[in-house]
């Protein structure tokens, strides 16, 4: 199956597999382009670690329909990601809004039209901290964003604490390395804290980081640097940003409304003036399953998003 | 109740049970009763309730037998949703 087949494009549709960069800073990148006039440019910032995996066949989806609504769309796998170059834990949180500056300006040289970050999970951080480092302030698209980093990082470091903190009897193939390791997580700040300042990650865990050393978890070798810019990033917009935001959600449990996390910081970000546009979605969490969810309504509701605004 | 639907959604999700986790009971067993509910999935419940409900979860407030059953795991939600 060629590459336009399983991108799900119309045969007037174009897409384009290529690498900018050499040797170490060889970075995988696929383009897909309307076969009429380019409406907007849109570069999609890649969820974290495994939920990146998870998150392809709805993003991949929701490409196809942008691109069919006039927009192009390039997704790239960031250092150490993918098919690009390196091993995971090779990258740094600044190499990786580098990569994406990069591909930012391939789009802008391919048309010259507006730019859209569209930020899935915890690359709605990425992108926030793309935004001061473009040319042009760009609009961004969010899917159910991460608004806290050091919780995200907690959340996956959880993966390694779990097993000890739950005496579960696992085949696990790094459950010797994992026993050999001081617990992670059970001795983390307290319940205030966590909730308060943004410290995720546990002490011993911390010092490793601190050392230089990448930290194995759930198969991914987490980097200092990848660790502390995580741990350090909140979602937040510039002062004065006027582009336009569309988050998208899902909603689960029959409220018609967003998590409270996420109600919250768009209330901030509306009383900041900052136009939000909140869709909500009934789709499984496609990030969080290993089954391959399809996302259709946070497609649906994207395309109809940047579709309707000027 | 909206908060034990929520919660059992929460576990379909997360476990893949497409639709299976709505005909639990209270006192349906979870923890090593289904064989989806390994490590991994316990991460992910956590989590899960942490975004759904704007908690965050000190990994030494959690136990197995909090994971023990349905209404257990409804129960500890409960506790530490804000009054």
């Amino acid at each position: 199956m060629g590459v336009r087949q399983a991108a799900g494009l119309s045969a007037a549709a174009h897409a384009e597999a290529f690498f900018f960069g050499a040797g170490a800073g060889s970075r995988f990148c696929l383009l897909r382009e309307p076969a009429g006039a380019v409406r907007g440019n849109v570069l999609y910032v890649p969820p974290f670690a495994e939920e990146q995996n998870r998150a392809r066949r709805a993003a991949a989806n929701c490409a196809g329909q942008l691109v069919e609504a006039g927009f192009a769309v390039l997704q790239m796998d960031l250092h150490g990601c993918g098919d690009s170059a390196g091993d995971f834990s090779e990258a740094s949180w600044t190499g990786w809004l580098d990569d994406l500056r990069h591909a930012a300006n391939i789009l802008d040289r391919r048309h010259k039209a507006p730019l859209w970050l569209w930020g899935v999970r915890a690359g709605a951080l990425l992108a926030c901290e793309l935004i001061p480092r473009l040319d042009r302030a760009p609009h961004l698209l969010l899917w159910q964003p991460v608004i806290n980093g050091a919780q995200h990082l907690k959340q996956f470091l959880r993966l390694r604490a779990t097993r000890e903190a739950l005496a579960m009897n696992e085949d696990l193939p790094n459950a010797k390395a994992a026993a050999d390791q001081p617990l992670s997580l059970l001795d983390v700040v307290s319940h205030e804290h966590a909730a308060r300042r943004s410290r995720g990650a546990s002490h011993a865990l911390r010092a490793d980081w601190v050392a230089g050393k990448a930290v194995e978890v759930a198969g991914y070798k987490v980097s200092p640097s990848i660790a502390f810019g995580l741990d350090r990033a909140v979602f937040a917009l510039p002062r004065g940003f006027s582009s336009r935001v569309v988050w998208v959600e899902n909603t689960r449990a029959g409220a018609e409304r967003a998590s409270p996390a996420s109600e919250s910081t768009i209330a901030t970000l509306r009383g900041a003036g900052v136009a939000v546009v909140l869709a909500l979605t009934q789709d499984a969490p496609f990030w969080a399953s290993a089954e391959r969810e399809e996302g259709t309504g946070f497609a649906a509701q994207s395309a109809a998003a940047l579709s309707a605004l000027p | 109740m909206e908060l034990e639907y929520a919660v059992l959604q929460i576990l379909d999700d997360t476990l893949g049970l497409k639709g299976r986790a709505h005909f639990f009971e209270p006192d349906t067993p979870l923890l090593g009763a289904l064989p989806e509910l390994d490590s991994m999935a316990v991460a992910g419940i956590l989590t899960a309730i942490e975004d759904t409900f704007g908690l965050a979860i000190d990994d030494g407030d959690i136990d197995g037998s909090d994971f023990a059953t349905v209404g257990a795991l409804v129960q500890w939600v409960s506790a530490r949703l804000p009054a």
